[in-house]
Parts: C-alpha cells; sequence; structure tokens
C-alpha cells in the first residue's frame, strides 16, 4: 500500500494526472457519450475525469512515463503490467494505433511490444478524438475498449466500487511469461537462451538480428544444464524479489564454470545482482521515460536511454569480482553491473531502443 | 562496451572574442540577443575575460556593467577589416562565432580562409571551420552524407528536354521544375509524368538556359531537431519540432509546435537516430539545428540542412524546453563535458539529458507585410517575418489561440478576420486562399470551416496534416455551441470546455454579445480560472526551482504558492515593425534594476527571440499573453505591488488605463495622463477629425500637405502625408480600418524641417534625465526610419534652450513620473511638438549608452520611489557627450522583400538599428553605415537628381569626381553636370532601353556601377 501513497504523493505535488478522455457535444469530435469516472488515491484524493477506453473499475500501481511519444509501445511493453500509466505527455492519440497483429518476418509482432494491452489503466490529459497517421488501424479509444479488463482514464465507475490492490505482491512475471518455449530465427548460428520475464518483440527482434536463433523459455524455467552460446535474462514487471526461481536458476549458473555470455535487461539487471549475491530497492518514483542520462563507467560517456523501473540494485551490496557498469547521470542510481573476469553484462535501461550501445555488448 | 573516444584535452582561453550579428533584418533579428548574452554568461562564469564586437546598440549584450556582460564592447560593423583591427589589438586566444547568426559564421569562415586567425594565433571555439563548411557548402554536403548512407533532396541541372526527362527517371516522378535564376519561381511547376514535364521543361528553357530538376517534396512534414554535442562525443537532442505548414514554407514563416504531435515513436525516434549520427559524422562542437523533410505516408525521409550554430529555431527550441541551449553550447565550446555542466532549471541534475514536455508549445511569426509597399503575401522559401511569439497550453487549441492573440492583439483567436489593415479576405477565392501558403492562410482556414468545408477538404487544399486540422474544427465547433448560449445560461462544464480550448473572455463576449468585464466576471462568480504551471525541462520528475511559468485550464492545481508580491513588469511582445529589441533592452535594464533593489519581480512576456524572457533574468517569468485578461489574471493570482508598464513599448503601454481601471496599481505616470497624451487632439496644434468632409475643411484650412495618424498607434502604422484631396481620402479609410476606437489626428505637414528627438525621465514632473538628438534626415522620415546624433550638430543654441523649456512644461503638465520621450521640428526659430509617448522609446537604448547613464534604471527608481543618484544629466547640465558623436542607423531589409518599394515615408519599414561612435559626427555616420551592410564605392557611382535638387548637389559631385570615381548619370542630370564641367555619362531608365546609352540596371548588374545616388520627385 505504501507504494501507491507514494505515488499518490507525487500526484498532489504536482498535479499531473488531469485527464480528460472525452468531452460533452453532439458532433462527432466531441462525443458527449462518455462515462466519466473517478481516479481515487490511497490518501483519499480524488479527481474526476471521462473515460475513453473500456468502462470497468479497475486498481493498481499509478506510475508515471515522460516519454514524448509511442503509446502503443508503452502499454503492451510487460514491464507495465499491473500498472495504472500516466503520460505526462499532455495530448495522446495523435497518431492512432497501428496494427496490433501484424507479424514481421522474423514471426515477431511489427508494431507493438507484446500480443495484449498490459497496463491496467492508462491516464491523460487531453485525447484526440481524431487521429491522423498513414500507419494507423483504428484509434487508440477503439483499441483500448476491444482489449477487455483493460481499463483507461479512470479508477472507479460510479456504482463499480473497486479495492487498492497492489500488484506487486502478485507474481506479475509469472502472468506475461510464455508458458512454453518458442523459438526465433531458427538455424541461425548462435544460440541464446532468453527468459522470458516479460519480454518485449524489439529485444528478440534485435537478437534474431544478429544472427541468435533464440529460445525464449519460461520465466522459471531451468536452463543449467542446456547447451546455448549466450544466456539473455528479459525485462519485466514488478518486484525481482517475486521471481526466486529465476535468480535459483540464475545463480546455478555463475556458481558453475560455464563461460558462455550472460546479458541482462531492466530485470534481467536486477535478477543477475540478486543472484549473485546483491540487494535490490524499490526506487521512490521509479525511473519511466525516454529521456534518461546514463554514464557509462568505463569511457565516461555519456547517453540518452529509455526506461521503465521501479527498482534498483543497491551497488554497496555487490559482492567481489562484480562492479557498477552504467550510473544515472541524474540520480545516480545504479544501471548495469558486470562481472571482473567472466562475460557478464546487464543494462537497467532499455538498450533496445537506443541504437549504439548494443552492438557490441552481446554479439555472441 | 562502448566506442572508446580520444577525449581532446581541455582548451586553455583566458580572453575570447564574441561576434555579434550586427543590426537586426529579416532572418536574422532578436534571437541572437538572446543567443550571445547567454554565450557572455557562460564565458563570464569560467572567468574569461570576454571581448564583444557587435554594433547592435539596442542589445543587452552590448552592455557595459554587470558581472555577466563582456568586459570590452566595440560597436564596430562586423567585417573582415574591423574583426582583424580588434584582433591586432585585443589579441584573444580564442573566437566565437556561433552566436551571431550568418553574419558572424561568414565573417569568421573568411577570415579563417585569409589565414588571419591563425596568424594571430586565434583558435575557432566550438565548432571547427571544417565542419562549419560542410554544412555550408551544399556539394560537401551530400558528399558527406553519402559518406554515412543519408542524403539530400535529389536535385539535377540540365540544359535540354531530354536530360530533364532522363534526370527526372533517375529521381523518380514526381519532380519539381526550376528555372535557374529565375526571379519569384517564375517557371516552376510541379509535374507527375514525362509528358507534363516536357511541356514545363519547354517552356523553363526559354526563360533560363538552365533548369534545376528536384525531387518533390510537395505536402511532405519538416521536422527539426536541436542537437548539442560535445568534444568527448557525448551527444543529444534537446528538443524536436514539427512545422504545421508541410514542407514548402521557410520554417521562420510557418506555424510550428513542440514538441512533434503527428510522429509515431518509429519516426521520432529514426529522425532522432539520424540526427545524432549526421552530428557526430560532421563533427560539431556545441549546438546545431537539423531539418528533414517527412514523406506523409511512409518512413521516407531527406535531410533539408544542417545550421552549425545557434538560430532562430534554437531560441525557441530553448524557449520552449526551459534548455539554456546557447548557454550550454558556449560552455562545450570551451571544452566542457555535457555531464558535468549542471542543469540549471533543476540545479541538481545533469545537462546531459533530453527535456520531457508535459505541455505543447506553438509559435507563430509576425510579418508585418503590409508596412513594405507592394510586396506579395505570400510566403514560401524565403523569410519573410519580422518577429515571432510562443505560446504554451496543455491542449493544442489553448496553445494555437494563445499565440494567435499574442501576435496581434487586436484579434480573438482562432477566427477569420484579418488583423492587419491593408488586406482583406477576398469573398469566392477562399480556395486559392487555402492552395497558396501566405501570411493570412491561418484565418483562411477558420472561414472555410465556418462555410462547413471538411477537414478532407481542407487537407487537400493545404496539405495540413489531419491532426491539426481536427483540433482547429474543434474549435470551430465550440464556437459554434457558445453562440446558443447567453450570459445567463452558461453552464460551468460549457464554460470550462471553452476556456480549456483557449478560448479569451473578450471572444466569448463577442461571441453572444456582452462586454469583456461582464463574462471576466461571470466566468470567475463560477470558479473558472486558470492553473499557474512550470516549465521544469522534466515534466517534474525531479522538483525545479526554476520560476518559468504559464498559465493553462487544463490542470488541477498551481505548481507553486504565492507569497512574493512581487513588481510585475510587461514585456514588449513580438519584434515587428516598429518594436524591436530595444524595447526589450528597456525591460531587461527595469528588471535587472528592481533585483538589484533587493524587488521581486514577475515579468509577462511571450517573446521567444528576448533577453527578458531567459530562465535567470527575473523572478518569476509569465511566458503569457500581454492581454488585460491574462495580465490582470497573473497580477490578481500574484498580488503584485504594482505594475511596470512603461518599458515594453506601445503592447503594454495600451493596457494602461485599463488595467488601471481594473484595481491595478500602474507604477509611474498616471494612466489618465497617459491615455492623455495619447489622444493627440488634446494638446494643440493637432485636430481630431471623424469625418472626410472635416477633414477637407482642415486641410482646406491649413493647406496642403497634411499629416494624417491615428491615436494609440505605434511606428506610424497608417500614418501618411497627403499632398491633395484624393490622397487624403483613400488615407483616412485606412486610417479608419487601423483604429475604430480612436479619432484620427490631422495637422499641418511642415516642408523643410529639422526633427530633435528629446529622450528624458521625469520625477513628480520634474526632469532629472534627458538627452538631445537630432534627425540628419528632414522631418517627414519617420523617427525609426531616421538617422539619430547625439549631441545634435546643426540645432542652434535658442531651438536647444525652447527644446528643454518644452520638455519641462510637457514634464510638468502630464506629472510625469517615468520614462517619456518626446519629438520636435524645428524650423525658422520656431520649435514645434509633434509627438509625445509618455512611455520608454526605441532610442533610449542609443541615449542610454551614448551618454553613459542607464535611463531606464533611472526611470525604475522613480517609479519605486526609490532616492536617486545626484550626478544626472537634468534639463540645467550641457549637451552631452562631449568628445565624440554616437550615431544611429537604421537597418533595413529591403533585400528580403522582393518588389517591396524601399521609398522611405513616415509610416516605419525599418527591421532593426545600429550604433556607432567617432570624434566626428561624419566618422561615426560611415562606420554606422557600413554597420548596416553598406560597402563604400570603389568603382563608379551612378546619380540621379532630381531637377530642384541640382544646384545643391553640385559641390558634391564635383568632390566624387575629384575623387577619382567615374560617373554615370540620368540623361537630364548627366546633361546638367555637363554643363558645370563635371563629366558624366548618360543612362537611360530601365523602361526607355532602346537607345544608345547603357541602361542603369546593366551597369548594376555588370558591377561598373557600385554606388547610386537617386534623389526623385515626390511623385515618382
Amino acid at each position: 500500500m505504501s507504494l501507491i501513497l507514494r505515488a499518490s504523493s507525487f500526484l498532489s505535488r504536482k498535479g499531473k494526472c488531469s485527464f480528460c478522455g472525452a468531452r460533452l457535444s453532439s458532433f462527432t469530435t466531441r462525443p458527449r457519450k462518455s462515462l466519466s469516472a473517478s481516479l481515487v488515491l490511497e490518501d483519499g484524493t480524488r479527481l474526476k475525469g471521462y473515460s475513453f477506453g473500456h468502462n470497468k473499475s479497475t486498481s493498481g500501481e499509478l506510475v508515471f512515463n515522460t516519454g514524448l511519444t509511442g503509446y502503443p509501445e508503452t502499454l503492451t511493453d510487460p514491464s507495465y503490467r499491473g500498472q495504472i500509466l500516466t503520460l505526462t505527455l499532455p495530448i495522446v492519440g495523435n497518431y492512432g494505433v497501428p496494427s496490433t497483429t501484424e507479424q514481421d518476418k522474423y514471426g515477431l509482432l511489427k508494431y507493438v511490444e507484446s500480443e495484449k494491452v498490459q497496463v491496467s489503466g492508462l491516464l491523460v490529459q487531453d485525447y484526440s478524438h481524431n487521429y491522423s497517421h498513414w500507419n494507423a488501424v483504428k484509434s487508440l479509444s477503439e483499441w483500448l475498449q476491444a482489449e477487455k479488463g483493460t481499463i483507461l482514464g479512470k479508477i472507479e465507475f460510479d456504482d463499480q466500487p473497486v479495492e487498492f490492490v497492489d500488484p506487486n505482491k502478485r507474481n506479475l512475471t509469472a502472468e506475461v511469461s510464455v508458458k512454453e518455449t518458442q523459438i526465433f530465427g531458427k538455424g541461425n548460428p548462435y544460440k541464446v537462451i532468453v527468459v522470458d520475464c516479460g519480454v518485449k518483440q524489439n529485444m528478440i527482434r534485435n537478437l534474431v538480428m544478429r544472427n541468435a536463433e533464440v529460445h525464449l523459455v519460461p520465466w522459471n524455467y531451468d536452463y543449467s544444464d542446456d547447451i546455448y552460446d549466450g544466456l539473455f535474462i528479459s525485462n519485466g514487471p514488478g518486484d525481482p524479489a517475486m521471481v526466486w526461481d529465476a535468480v535459483l536458476n540464475l545463480r546455478k549458473v555463475l556458481d558453475s564454470n560455464r563461460s558462455q555470455p550472460i546479458f541482462g535487461i531492466c530485470m534481467g539487471n536486477q535478477l543477475t545482482g540478486l543472484a549473485a549475491g546483491a540487494k535490490t530497492y524499490k526506487l521512490p518514483l521509479g525511473n519511466r521515460g525516454h529521456n534518461q542520462p546514463v554514464i557509462n563507467q568505463l569511457n565516461g560517456q555519456a547517453f540518452i536511454t529509455s526506461q521503465n523501473h521501479g527498482y534498483a540494485i543497491d551497488e554497496k551490496t555487490l559482492p567481489s569480482k562484480w562492479r557498477s557498469l552504467f550510473i544515472n547521470a541524474n540520480d545516480k542510481t545504479n544501471e548495469g553491473i558486470m562481472h571482473t573476469e567472466k562475460p557478464i553484462f546487464t543494462a537497467q535501461f532499455h538498450p533496445e531502443a537506443f541504437g549504439g550501445p548494443t552492438d557490441t555488448e552481446f554479439s555472441v | 562496451m562502448g566506442k572508446p573516444f580520444k577525449v581532446p584535452p581541455p582548451l586553455r582561453c583566458p580572453k575570447c572574442l564574441v561576434l555579434g550579428s550586427g543590426g537586426l533584418s529579416i532572418g536574422q533579428a532578436g534571437e541572437f540577443d538572446y543567443s550571445g548574452s547567454q554565450a557572455i554568461k557562460a564565458l563570464k562564469e569560467e572567468k574569461i575575460k570576454t571581448i564583444l564586437m557587435n554594433p547592435n546598440i539596442a542589445s543587452v549584450q552590448t552592455n557595459a556593467e554587470g558581472e555577466k556582460q563582456a568586459d570590452v564592447v566595440y560597436f564596430v560593423p562586423i567585417t573582415q577589416d574591423f574583426v582583424e583591427d580588434v584582433i591586432r589589438r585585443e589579441r584573444p586566444d580564442g573566437i566565437l562565432l556561433s552566436m551571431g547568426g550568418q553574419t558572424a559564421l561568414n565573417c569568421g569562415v573568411e577570415l579563417y580562409d585569409k589565414g588571419v586567425l591563425q596568424r594571430y594565433g586565434v583558435q575557432v571555439l566550438g565548432t571547427p571551420i571544417d565542419s562549419i563548411k560542410a554544412t555550408e557548402d551544399r556539394q560537401i554536403f551530400a558528399d558527406k552524407l553519402t559518406e554515412i548512407g543519408e542524403k539530400i533532396a535529389p536535385s539535377l541541372a540540365v540544359e535540354t528536354v531530354e536530360s530533364a526527362v532522363k534526370a527526372a527517371k533517375t529521381i523518380g516522378f514526381p519532380v519539381m521544375v526550376r528555372a535557374a535564376y529565375a526571379l519569384g519561381g517564375l517557371g516552376s511547376g510541379l509535374c507527375d509524368d514525362e509528358e507534363k514535364l516536357r511541356e514545363v521543361a519547354g517552356q523553363a528553357l526559354t526563360l533560363s538556359s538552365q533548369i534545376l530538376i528536384e525531387k518533390s517534396l510537395l505536402g511532405w512534414k519538416e521536422i527539426e531537431y536541436e542537437v548539442v554535442r560535445d568534444a568527448a562525443d557525448n551527444c543529444v537532442t534537446v528538443c524536436n519540432m514539427e512545422n504545421f505548414d508541410p514542407l514548402g514554407v521557410h520554417t521562420g514563416d510557418s506555424v510550428v509546435v513542440a514538441p512533434s504531435q503527428t510522429l509515431s515513436n518509429e519516426e521520432y525516434h529514426m529522425l532522432r537516430e539520424t540526427a545524432l549520427k549526421v552530428v557526430r559524422h560532421l563533427g560539431i562542437v556545441g549546438e546545431c539545428n537539423i531539418q528533414y523533410a517527412l514523406h506523409p505516408k511512409s518512413l521516407e525521409y531527406c535531410i533539408i540542412e544542417v545550421n552549425a550554430r545557434l538560430s532562430r529555431s534554437s531560441a525557441l527550441a530553448s524557449k520552449a524546453t526551459g534548455y539554456p541551449l546557447a548557454f550550454i553550447a558556449a560552455k562545450l565550446a570551451l571544452g566542457i563535458q555535457l555531464p558535468d555542466i549542471k542543469n540549471s532549471t533543476t540545479e541538481q541534475t545533469t545537462a546531459c539529458f533530453e527535456p520531457s514536455l508535459d505541455y505543447i508549445v506553438t509559435k507563430i511569426p509576425r510579418w508585418d507585410l503590409d508596412r513594405f509597399h507592394m510586396t506579395s503575401k505570400q510566403i514560401g522559401s524565403s523569410m519573410k517575418s519580422v518577429g515571432e511569439v510562443m505560446a504554451i497550453g496543455r491542449t493544442f487549441e489553448e496553445s494555437f489561440q494563445k499565440a494567435l492573440r499574442m501576435v496581434h492583439p487586436s484579434v480573438d483567436g482562432f477566427v477569420s478576420k484579418l488583423p492587419s489593415v491593408h488586406q482583406e479576405l477576398s469573398d469566392g477565392r477562399l480556395d486559392d486562399e487555402l492552395c497558396v501558403p501566405s501570411n493570412t492562410r491561418v484565418y483562411s482556414i477558420a472561414k472555410a470551416l465556418h462555410e462547413n468545408y471538411s477537414v478532407d477538404q481542407i487537407h487537400d487544399l493545404t496539405s495540413i496534416d489531419r491532426w491539426f486540422l481536427h483540433k482547429l474544427h474543434r474549435i470551430v465547433e465550440i464556437e459554434r455551441d457558445v453562440k446558443n448560449q447567453t450570459l445567463g445560461s452558461f453552464q460551468r462544464q460549457d464554460l470550462l470546455e471553452a476556456k480549456q480550448a483557449g478560448f479569451s473572455d473578450r471572444q466569448l463576449g463577442r461571441l453572444i454579445g456582452v462586454q469583456e468585464n461582464d463574462m471576466r466576471n461571470e466566468r470567475i462568480k463560477q470558479g473558472v480560472k486558470p492553473w499557474v504551471k512550470q516549465i521544469d525541462t522534466m515534466a517534474a520528475e525531479y522538483p525545479a526551482k526554476t520560476n518559468y511559468l504559464y498559465m493553462t485550464y487544463n490542470g488541477q492545481e498551481h505548481d507553486l504558492v504565492f507569497d512574493d508580491q512581487g513588481v510585475m513588469v510587461l514585456g514588449c511582445g513580438p519584434y515587428h515593425i516598429g518594436s524591436s529589441v530595444e524595447f526589450d533592452w528597456c525591460a531587461v535594464s527595469c528588471i535587472r534594476t528592481l533585483r538589484k533593489l533587493g524587488i521581486n519581480t514577475v515579468v509577462v512576456n511571450h517573446n521567444p527571440e528576448t533577453v527578458s524572457t531567459d530562465y535567470d533574468e527575473c523572478d518569476r517569468l509569465y511566458f503569457e499573453e500581454l492581454s488585460l485578461e491574462r495580465v490582470l489574471d497573473i497580477y490578481q493570482q500574484e498580488v503584485c505591488n504594482g505594475a511596470v508598464i512603461s518599458v515594453g513599448g506601445q503592447i503594454p503601454n495600451n493596457l494602461a488605463l485599463p488595467l488601471s481601471n481594473n484595481g491595478v496599481n500602474v507604477l509611474g505616470t498616471s494612466p489618465l495622463m497617459i491615455d492623455a497624451a495619447e489622444e493627440r487632439s488634446r494638446t494643440a496644434p493637432w485636430r481630431a477629425v471623424s469625418s472626410v468632409d472635416d477633414a477637407l475643411n482642415f486641410a482646406a484650412t491649413v493647406g496642403y500637405p497634411c499629416l494624417l495618424r491615428p491615436s494609440y498607434v505605434l511606428s506610424g502604422s497608417a500614418m501618411n502625408v497627403a499632398y491633395g484631396p484624393v490622397e487624403l481620402k483613400t488615407f483616412l479609410e485606412e486610417a479608419a480600418r487601423v483604429s475604430q476606437d480612436h479619432p484620427v489626428v490631422m495637422t499641418k505637414f511642415i516642408e523643410g524641417a529639422r526633427e530633435i528627438e528629446m529622450d528624458a525621465v521625469a520625477k513628480d514632473g520634474k526632469v532629472v534625465a534627458h538627452a538631445i538628438s537630432e534627425h540628419v534626415e528632414n522631418a517627414g522620415v519617420h523617427s525609426g526610419d531616421a538617422t539619430l546624433i547625439l549631441p545634435p550638430q546643426t540645432i542652434s543654441e535658442e531651438d536647444i534652450a525652447q527644446v528643454k523649456e518644452a520638455t519641462r512644461k510637457i514634464a510638468e503638465r502630464f506629472e510625469i513620473s517615468g520614462p517619456f520621450n518626446t519629438q520636435f521640428l524645428a524650423k525658422n526659430n520656431n520649435i514645434m511638438v509633434i509627438e509625445c509617448n509618455l512611455r520608454a522609446s526605441r532610442s533610449f537604448p542609443f541615449v542610454s549608452k551614448t551618454v553613459g547613464t542607464d535611463f531606464i534604471s533611472v526611470a525604475t527608481k522613480v517609479m519605486v520611489n526609490y532616492p536617486l543618484e545626484n550626478t544626472l544629466p537634468d534639463l540645467s547640465t550641457p549637451l552631452q557627450p562631449s568628445g565624440y558623436v554616437g550615431i544611429k542607423a537604421p537597418m533595413f531589409s529591403w533585400p528580403r522583400l522582393r518588389d517591396a518599394d524601399p521609398l522611405l515615408k513616415c509610416e516605419m519599414a525599418s527591421t532593426g538599428e545600429v550604433a556607432c561612435f567617432g570624434a566626428t559626427a561624419h566618422a561615426a555616420f560611415l562606420k554606422a553605415l557600413m554597420s548596416t551592410g553598406f560597402r563604400l564605392p570603389k568603382k563608379g557611382i551612378l546619380i540621379g537628381i532630381q531637377q530642384s535638387l541640382q544646384p545643391k548637389f553640385l559641390p558634391t559631385a564635383n568632390k566624387l569626381h575629384q575623387l577619382g570615381f567615374t560617373l554615370y548619370a540620368t540623361e537630364a542630370t548627366a546633361q546638367y553636370l555637363n554643363e558645370h564641367n563635371i563629366p558624366a555619362e548618360p543612362v537611360e531608365w530601365p523602361l526607355h532601353s532602346g537607345g544608345v546609352n547603357p541602361t542603369a540596371t546593366r551597369l548594376i548588374q555588370d558591377k561598373e556601377v557600385d554606388l547610386v545616388i537617386n534623389l526623385p520627385n515626390q511623385n515618382t
């Protein structure tokens, strides 16, 4: 519950979540037929708005993202599972929604990061009822209405009271992970095991493009005796401490003499830290957006990254032979670790959303 | 693990020369005062001795006092010779070229090419010269891009129809055909297929021997990114912007929004990554701007250009995001790395980040094309606007309507009524008005929506993205709903909806037929009030220290508390003809004085090109409308102690009485007195006329020529001299359109009189500081276009005494406490007042810097009742300065305005000014003239003098002859000169060609003539 309270203290400080889905009018650009709903925070704050999505009450952890574009990608990012997402970008829906089923040549979804909308709710300041984009097939509103169980623009409808739920107490990873192993890029020379804690399509695409045969395995799959050329621990939602099986599997590998490279992103970074013996903690607000500056501590170079995480590794608890690799230039939190002897690197941010650094880091 | 990058060693640069941009002209305006000022602040913070060259005396950067100012300022032209001279004297270690626009950049490149910089060991700071050249030279630029797999819009030059077809097939249809060297796009045309191409190319080749076949980018989106990169290769994009107008309109003439609104994640990041790639490859160090053309229906794009310097766009991006681009760029130029620089708005995070916006910014240009006679209102690839405004909102509708009002305070919002007096929307040609981009197209779109054009129809005609048009459509729909309301029937929800879509009280009042005040009262009664929001560069992710603010109805609470009770200072609004950087200087001077006195300042301005809107100039900056409604909103919310309205020019001055009537404590001279001085009819010898008969009668009494001017206008808008009854009638009609609420004032126009300008400050009706300057031109040229000399050179002691006496009386009569400016005519020992404004005038920075006393600082102290120093130049002190002469000369933008008639009249046409100093008036004048771009003649001079002035000109002609110039003259003049034994070759007027003699145009084109002296008849 304390998590929601923190989010709410943020909201009352900045008042960021004024939201209006639809407005009152008989014209098509301003439909009057939208339901009003309230955002209720744990501290009792109640803010009124309109729904432009599926009209059903929901609850979740309130988080915000400061990215300036990319709502179809963000809404389908499994890391947002169970969360009510607030976009600080004020006007949303402008370019509609591209095809959510079209696949690329690798069999991966072309325009979205997973098969469905992962957030529990979405809060925006101004919704564009009329979208305009050559690549759009539907409006954001239509998409959200079609995705039953996804609720937008409010927490609670007048006649539908709903309890506060802290999604971080659930094993969200298990909810979004594949149930059986899937293979992408079959026949490629390097076999890479990808542990699916809530993987984004683009991560798999980046691996396949670099000649990897990706074996996407469930989050709790034990790969310690499998043959592979590389191991990749994906991103995912929620508290890393909730997916202890994944930590134990990884620890088996770390404790063995296996020399294949290991790479982790986001949740993968935290799980690697935990497996190595370090501790993680919850950040007061989390870092979510496309503008997070990160410094590579090996050469001092800085770059801008896409991020979405609420937890971080406590650097001070890193055991010997491990060191911090990246650091956030703003709040100085850990952004990645490495092993000083083995080819093990992880990143807290999402390099797949950023061009450069991936190239050298995990060509196997 | 990241590429190893060789980080260059830190620079050693204890002394740095900064080049300014000179006088303001179209395409190179106030934004370079902002960039230069910030750069100097950054250099001073690093304890670098800073030398500035800039003849723009009205700029803040040329101030000599203060910790954040340059150590030495040279008021000299930015030309090779002068820069070399300064380098020789000062021996700087480094030179900064990127802060003074194209002028500084070009001058620096020339100095480098001539080896001057190398000879004196001056290092170019920031982007190296080779990189600058790569961005300036089309061919090198295209080659550089090819190296990294990027491209510019393909274009091929051909000389036959067959090669045109071949070129088109290489590039791919549709193609645009352009005739090379043809004026005004003559002979250009869009070709969809070979047949059309053969036809257009055939025609174009009859006009020009060479034609260009270009890839057609018609209807493509225009997108820009602002990028910074340090010497260690850290590189971020600070802001991206999207043009409302599709490609084809110069970005300076486009409506622009930030951040982009119609780009998907894929498009946004594709262009962002390209920007980083290109900037790294070119080796930019500091700031640059990259412009793209993006296909509206695919991921195809071309790079249009890269500007390796601070630009108009970077000033906008800086104000739109709160990221001080010029400041950061200067630090990067010194070799400091991006992660080591603090984000000055949060004071705790790094400058190495990309701002996130939780609002939308709209920029709209200000044109003033109606001020230039005979120029076309169409806009295109060459920039014509003179200024711009920036509005912040949380819906596009709110931000857009705010911006429209900011550009022209007389406009209500997104409406079809034009702000300009010389133009009207023509009926029946709406489709044409929509098709062709012009300075009035946005009003035509409003008209079309009101006439039930669909969004698709308008899109087909304009190629403007439907997303923008849908939003505009929504504004029109809300307007229709509001029209059915009455003051009593307005529900809170509907009122809030309209306000959230950016409707003003006056606009709503007009729709339902009530006064603005009644509408405002009803709104406040219903509890519909705007919220104050902070711009913090981080979308509130980290707490901001900045007080960079805007108001919106799309919010839930204020971002800050209001317990400062500061003094409000109203800024100048958009730069336009008659109100330029000089009023920003006045505002900055006022704000700095107040802060020095320990008074909190609340500044309202919305001009992104200004220094007064810099993040560190005031305590609270409202990037807001200078309207009665918004100024009251802010004043009441902030609970200010008082408001200064006299330092921002005419826009804030016009608010004096309405603000005062609404309970605002207007500091300084009483608004009633300001009003009395504005209603010119109340001071003799003027007559207010309300009908044509009135005017004709008055003219008959005093005789022609007569001067007409509307009250409450700045810089002679619709001001004219009528030489007969027909002209008088035409001018009256025009004046009535400018200002219906106030009468037109008429007076006898006096020919051959000298004009004297008095800038002064009074306290409780007593003059405490004054400066007298003289116009070089005789009365009749607008004071903003005139050349000023300080101290006067040809005015008699008696006249000066009379001027002082009149000034004393005026100060007393209007009980002036603050700045004021009076213009006098002097003829035959007679002194007449022709104009008096109880506010700061455009000559305040010039006289302040020339005399060495900051008049605005004095006026500010008067207004807040602070004791004055006793060394001020009051009326009893002799003329100042002594030992040197200051000259202020106007800067015109004629080359930008093809077809415009450059003849000066009482309506102002200059876009900027410069000032230089010299031991004599002539030395100062020559420097000032050269600063405006004048080149000294070397070969031939063409002379054309009207008959009445020929005798007076004879000695001058003789001197020119003796100096060894070849003289050419129009036939009558040549004959006259020859008769007096001055050899002059006759030439013909271009329109009368066919004779034996060469025509004037040919001589100019062939560069036989490098100076033309033309004193035509009154009616030519």
